[in-house]
């Protein structure tokens, strides 16, 4: 008789916890964080099947793949920081011209005979100076983060004409051509700074007390400062965070272009806030995610380079991105109600 | 609990993505190189070009894809995303430098920006065609690329001959606006000084005022154009480094019946050349870049010899020969006069094997 | 004999030509609620803020624990032990249980502007504090959006409480509950109470007053009309008093 009631037990107690698992299972399906996160995931692979498919012969190859990251990491350098300041539910649009600006800086003190590194410190610090002054005007002057990034995107953009006379400067050196087409058991080294990079934020946004400080200014910073958090300070530090990135990264432009160009370059703003929106970041602030966002840049690189290989005309390009972005978007949204 | 179930879910999702990569990794194989001489059905041709947001590249785009029609060979044109995305112009190539396609038919936004996926290319035993924008020949050795022919125009000569054709109807002694297209683009930059050159030989007493920088942008030109007559409402003539932006300065206040230059040719400068509207164009003829592009590299593919380099025709399109050159229509009436209204030279055709 | 946790004595407060607080002076004693109770207008908030350093009076002054104080800011009203449970009570939304709790005072290891998170440890302890006032949670891991309004003015309150406070102030606890999760809410209040705590509630729904408070405070325009153990009063006094019908006496 005992037997069969602790048989009982252990059945009912297996049913109890597969029960629990199948709440578990609930649960997370009802978390729209889970979902933000694993919707890029899917549009990613998605989207490599696809043209894996469509023309297997290329897509898929090793040298294909390569290009697809090698194209991915500098927007992915950019897209952290961009992940940052609409964590705090403010956005950096700066960030194109702040990366001009640092290549310029670069340019000048390369051609000025500065040693490699000290003109890469130099252009992650113009970029620092850049992103400060943003978030010190944002934060102490109460100025809306738009309209700041906005006038920043001008002067920083004028700042790299005035300092290069509107003329680029040729960067013409090993080291620097090295990092954009050398590679390490197949993956470029550029991706492997930017990979870096993706994970050093991550450990910063979820490991760090300042990364829960920025999550809480973003969620709600009337709440957050009643907790005696600073506002200020988290906001300047954000915004000098995404400039550096972004000084940084216009070192990692010259590396790829061969020169230290003045022109703007509008599409790597534009990408990056896609793949904020795109990776499940809300652009009310408070819920962020760095590996969505990284992953979004792969997808919207690997759609631009599936398509090209397949011929599509550039026109249908921009309105594949765009539905791709809305699409997105749109799924995320209803995923989050 | 709950937190189980997340980070339950978050390793899932590492899991996941991981395993995804290294499916897609591994599936990933390596393409062989070939080199022998095709034929011409078997010849495929990659192209990039700036945006096709500018009729002048469209033109270039149709001349590549009739003329690789006529031969029966295959071509792809691809465009930066931008006028002025160097990176994702390098990207464009890159994407391509790994198909196999015979022959690249490149045309750089800056002097540098494909340098180094020139190289890549070169690497893999394939020809560069190089036309329209030259690219900088040092920083194509430093990446290791070769290009093995440039045909373009030679904008210095170009602007020479426009400037001094300038001073021949405007006089001596006057003041010339100069507007100038992205900053340091290296043809904006060759027009320009060539206009300069040309107008002063023909006239060492001739002033300028600028350049100004218009981005190639017709309303952005419209705007200098305005602000450059307010300051110096003695300026007698203007010249823009493409059409687009004269025909911005055809437009500006005060601007009456001064003459003005534009380069390209494109079917909006023809229709104003023809309504009086501005002067010239100093017109090219990106068709013929585009044949000829596709031209040198079949002489390529086929295994012949490919001549290094050459000008492509430029004329001086004004009221004395606009109805002349407005024949010659574009199929696709985009770029119209396809073909120059007098004789030039071409060395690529005589050299294709049939 | 009940300890005074906290008196104010006479304090004022303008805003260039209104007079929002014209003297008051309150006491709240410790383990118990102490409530104050009037119109709109009638200068509560200011007096709150007052105390909680949001505001600094222009003059009088506050003891705590018979020690007089002074601070410029929240955070040194926070260090005296004076915490606020706000009307929109703070919580970031997109944040977990513990998080919140722990806002910008969490546990951390390293050195410099880098300090690494000690989750485990503040998970433990998140699930302490809680079970020190009987609120039931079910994963202090969940994020605070997911909970009903009463567990979340039940984590505010936790938050609050659960600091070395001497005096929590609550602002309308329950003013966007239900029944059933109000009930919850005032259980807690009387544990907080039998904590030792001083509570100083303002609450517009007498029955509430009523039932929880120790002592009551009236405001009427900036001052104090009358004070009172809550048994000594009922309704309809406590009506008259605020609108001035009636006048009263402060012990």
């Amino acid at each position: 008789m005992s037997v069969k009631s602790s048989r009982e037990t252990a059945s009912a107690e297996a049913e109890a916890v597969s029960k629990s698992k199948l709440d578990d299972l609930r649960v997370t399906f009802r978390d729209p964080f889970f979902w933000s996160r694993w919707l890029v995931v899917v549009a990613f692979l998605l989207i490599v099947l696809v043209f894996g498919a469509l023309s297997p012969e290329a897509f898929l190859k090793t040298y294909n793949l390569n290009n697809i990251l090698v194209a991915s990491a500098i927007p992915a350098i950019i897209v952290v920081g961009q992940t940052f300041t609409v964590a705090t539910a403010g956005i950096d649009l700066s960030v194109s011209s702040i990366m001009t600006f640092g290549a310029v800086c670069f340019g000048l003190a390369f051609t000025n005979g500065w040693p490699l590194y000290q003109c890469v410190i130099f252009s992650t610090l113009a970029g620092l100076a850049c992103g400060v002054v943003n978030g010190l005007i944002i934060a102490k002057r109460q100025v809306n983060d738009f309209i700041v990034t906005l006038g920043m995107l001008s002067v920083a953009a004028g700042a790299a004409l005035v300092l290069s006379d509107g003329k680029p400067r040729q960067i013409i050196d090993e080291r620097m051509a090295n990092i954009a087409i050398d590679e390490f058991a197949n993956i470029p080294y550029l991706m492997f700074i930017a990979f870096a990079i993706v994970l050093a934020a991550h450990f910063v946004l979820f490991h760090t007390r300042f990364g829960t400080h920025l999550l809480a200014v973003g969620g709600d910073s009337d709440a957050a400062r009643a907790m005696g958090i600073s506002i200020v300070k988290i906001k300047v530090l954000v915004y000098a965070i995404s400039g550096s990135l972004a000084g940084f990264a216009g070192v990692l432009a010259i590396s790829r272009i061969g020169a230290a160009e003045p022109a703007a370059n509008t599409a790597i703003l534009l990408n990056s806030v896609a793949a904020v929106v795109l990776g499940g970041v809300s652009l009310f602030g408070g819920r962020a995610t760095i590996l969505g966002p990284f992953v979004a840049t792969l997808l919207l690189q690997a759609l631009s380079n599936g398509l090209t290989i397949l011929g599509v005309a550039s026109y249908y390009q921009y309105v594949a991105v765009g539905v791709v972005v809305i699409l997105s978007a749109s799924l995320v949204r209803t995923a989050n109600k | 609990m709950e937190g189980n179930k997340l980070r339950n879910s978050k390793i899932k999702f590492t899991i996941a993505l991981s395993s995804a990569l290294a499916l897609v990794f591994a599936a990933a194989t390596t393409s062989a190189v070939n080199a022998a001489p095709k034929k011409l059905k078997d010849i495929r041709i990659a192209a990039v070009v700036k945006g096709l947001d500018n009729p002048f590249f469209i033109g270039i785009k149709e001349g590549i894809e009739e003329t690789a029609l006529k031969y029966g060979v295959f071509a792809n044109v691809q465009a930066a995303p931008g006028l002025n995305d160097a990176i994702g112009q390098a990207n464009k190539l890159d994407s391509l430098a790994g198909q196999n396609y015979d022959c690249y038919i490149v045309i750089p936004i800056s002097s540098n920006n494909l340098s180094q996926a020139v190289g890549k290319i070169t690497k893999r035993g394939k020809t560069v065609i190089n036309i329209d924008s030259p690219i900088d020949a040092a920083s194509l050795r430093a990446a290791g690329g070769k290009v093995t022919s440039f045909a373009g125009t030679d904008n210095l000569a170009a602007g020479k001959a426009g400037g001094k054709d300038m001073i021949a109807k405007i006089g001596t002694g006057k003041t010339i606006g100069l507007i100038a297209g992205l900053a340091g683009n290296v043809t904006s930059n060759a027009r320009i000084d060539g206009f300069k050159a040309g107008a002063l030989e023909a006239d060492p007493t001739v002033k300028f005022v600028g350049p100004e920088n218009a981005d190639w942008d017709t309303t952005t030109a419209l705007n200098k154009a305005n602000a450059m007559l307010l300051a110096n409402p003695n300026i007698a003539a203007f010249f823009a480094a493409n059409d687009q932006m004269a025909q911005g300065i055809s437009r500006a206040t005060g601007i009456g019946t001064k003459r003005i230059y534009g380069v390209d040719g494109i079917s909006d400068a023809l229709t104003l050349v023809k309504d009086g509207k501005i002067s010239a164009t100093i017109s090219q003829y990106p068709y013929v870049m585009g044949q000829m592009g596709v031209q040198a590299c079949i002489i390529a593919a086929q295994g012949g010899k490919v001549p290094a380099s050459t000008i492509t025709p430029y004329y001086i399109i004004d009221s004395s020969n606009i109805d002349k050159a407005l024949t010659n229509k574009s199929t696709r009436g985009f770029f119209p006069n396809q073909l120059p209204p007098g004789k030039y030279s071409n060395p690529y055709a005589s050299k294709i094997k049939k | 004999m009940t300890q005074i946790a906290i008196e104010c004595n006479e304090i004022r407060k303008a805003f260039g030509s209104v007079e929002a607080l014209r003297g008051v002076s309150i006491t709240a004693a410790a383990g118990e609620v102490t409530a104050i109770v009037g119109d709109n207008g009638a200068g509560k908030s200011t007096l709150i803020k007052c105390i909680s350093g949001v505001y600094s009076s222009d003059s009088g002054e506050i003891q705590i624990g018979g020690e007089t104080v002074k601070f410029e800011n929240p955070e040194e009203s926070r260090s005296f032990g004076i915490e606020t449970v706000y009307q929109t009570l703070g919580l970031i939304e997109d944040l977990t249980i513990w998080q919140n709790l722990f806002l910008n005072r969490e546990i951390t290891s390293g050195a410099g502007p880098v300090r690494l998170l000690n989750k485990r440890k503040m998970r433990e302890k998140s699930e302490e504090m809680l079970k020190n006032l009987d609120v039931y949670i079910p994963s202090v891991k969940a994020r605070t959006r997911g909970l009903s309004g009463g567990q979340r003015q039940a984590v505010a309150i936790c938050r609050a409480a659960g600091w070395g406070s001497k005096v929590v102030i609550m602002d309308e606890p329950t003013a966007a509950l239900g029944v059933k999760e109000t009930a919850k809410v005032e259980e807690l209040i009387k544990r907080m109470k039998a904590k030792g705590l001083a509570i100083l509630l303002i609450s517009h729904n007498f029955d509430q007053v009523l039932r929880l408070a120790d002592q009551i405070w009236v405001m009427r325009q900036g001052s104090v009309m009358a004070g009172m153990r809550a048994k000594d009063t009922n309704g309809d006094q406590l009506v008259s008093l605020i609108t001035g019908a009636a006048t009263g006496s402060k012990n």
